[in-house]
């Protein structure tokens, strides 16, 4: 249980609120989109996204570029590389906490009755 | 485990780790939304159709030229940049204007579509010469030169040495191991400590070998399916040179390109049923067409394995026209954003 306390204290407090954990599993998964795109697929408003995009600049995370399409300005954003190293520690620090959990799960269940298939070797 | 109560559903780290795994696979359910990928091959396809009724209506003189014989080659240069080129123009123009742009990683990209090409025009010309060389020096190259082939054996020779290495330099740059669609699971970790017991390993490869089995029962009962209707309508057939070698190409054909609409629709086949219809017609319509249009009389470039000029056309329409009817709905559900994101 330990194990498990101490990977999720280690959990990224920037990445670790709803809203940010949204937009930068978003941002993870693509090169680079616009404002727009984050808006309609996060389902936050203008000014809430406005304010986590900030927060995830001020630490570095994101790339915020001002450019135009034609003459329409679009508002261009990235993980920086520190963002996408930040982003894959939150998710290996994710996935041990469930591999732990994970583990406890399969031996209670073997404890309760005779082994499935899985069995844990310890 | 799925009778296990504390499995997975009420373990925290489970539930985020499936929110981070739904987010992170956002952007692939953009895939065909718009129909612009369909648009493309369709229009492709068309063109690969067209392309013989377009020959035979140009004037013998332009093919006859070698300054102007190219023009007869212009829908099939057009048709092998269509695929990337259409959904391309429909999401810079329709598509992020009204529900963003994203640029994703697994994205083909402009260079290296040209560079398969190259690498296929590449392999094709190295495989051709080295027959062609083959097939003058089965008697040795003597009797070879003594029959005036000697020219000719250069050039082969010349285009073979050209060839082989650009694309063996091509094949290194294009044959990658395809990036596949970021995931929040990170199988090593979650399985780390875990082993398989022979029982779950031996149940693992039954499931393996079902699924497989059930794909391949599939394919040959569509294929057999779709041979049955070709049979049928044999009667109906108004040409007379039929045979089972243009039967088995329609098969490929028809079966391989339901398969491809159903993989391109994917996500947008559970929005929109009606592509089940057009999924039928592309069953039905290249059968009946095959039956009953006969086609141009001359030699067509698209003729592979027998398969008439009409019957791609009938097939690139259902591509292109279902690719059209979801744009139009796409258009219809996603109007422009009254003001423009900052």
């Amino acid at each position: 249980m330990n194990e498990q306390l101490r990977a999720i204290a280690e959990l990224d407090r920037v990445i670790h609120e709803p809203g940010r954990m949204m937009i930068v599993a978003l941002l993870a998964a693509v090169e680079e989109c616009d404002f727009l795109f984050l808006l309609r697929e996060t389902g936050l408003n203008k000014g809430n996204l406005s304010s986590h995009l900030s927060k995830l600049e001020e630490a570095g995370y994101a790339q915020i570029e001002k450019t135009y399409r034609g003459k329409v300005p679009q508002t261009l954003l990235r993980l920086t590389p520190k963002g996408r190293a930040a982003f894959e520690d939150y998710r290996k620090s994710l996935n041990t906490a469930f591999a732990d959990h994970l583990r406890d799960s399969i031996a209670d269940a073997k404890q309760q009755r005779s082994p499935n298939s899985n069995e844990l070797s310890r | 485990m799925n009778d296990n109560p504390r499995l997975p559903a009420d373990i925290p780290e489970a539930r985020e780790l499936a929110d981070l795994q739904s987010q992170m696979q956002r952007s692939t359910r953009r895939v065909n939304l718009d129909g612009g990928p369909e648009l493309g091959w369709g229009t492709a396809v068309l063109l690969g159709g067209l392309s013989s009724f377009y020959v035979s209506a140009l004037p013998k003189w332009v093919l006859g030229s070698p300054w102007s014989s190219w023009v007869g080659w212009l829908p099939m240069a057009c048709m092998c940049f269509a695929p990337y080129a259409i959904p391309r123009m429909i999401n810079r123009l329709i598509t992020w204007p009204r529900i963003g742009y994203s640029s994703n990683q697994y994205e083909l990209k402009l260079g290296l579509l040209i560079k398969s090409m190259f690498f296929g025009l590449a392999i094709g010309v190295a495989v051709v010469s080295l027959c062609e060389i083959i097939s003058e020096t089965q008697q040795g190259i003597s009797p070879a030169i003594a029959r005036g082939a000697g020219k000719h054996l250069i050039w082969e020779g010349l285009k073979l040495l050209i060839s082989a290495p650009l694309a063996v330099y091509l094949g290194r740059n294009v044959i990658t191991k395809r990036q596949l669609v970021p995931s929040a699971y990170d199988a090593p970790i979650l399985f780390q400590r875990l082993r398989q017991t022979p029982e779950g390993q031996s149940h693992i490869r039954m499931m393996k070998f079902g699924v497989a089995l059930f794909f391949v029962a599939v394919l040959l009962l569509v294929g057999g399916i779709v041979l049955g209707v070709i049979w049928l309508a044999k009667s109906m057939t108004l040409h007379t040179d039929w045979d089972w070698h243009q039967s088995a190409g329609l098969v490929i054909l028809v079966v391989s390109n339901a398969l491809l609409y159903l993989m391109f629709n994917a996500v947008a086949i559970r929005r929109y049923k009606w592509k089940w219809i057009a999924l039928a017609f592309m069953l039905i319509a290249p059968i009946l067409v095959n039956a009953r249009i006969p086609g141009p009389t001359n030699q067509p470039p698209t003729a592979l394995l027998g398969i008439r000029p009409p019957v791609l056309t009938a097939i690139g329409l259902v591509w292109f026209l279902s690719g059209a009817l979801t744009l139009i709905a796409f258009i219809r559900q996603n109007p422009l954003p009254k003001e423009p994101a900052p």
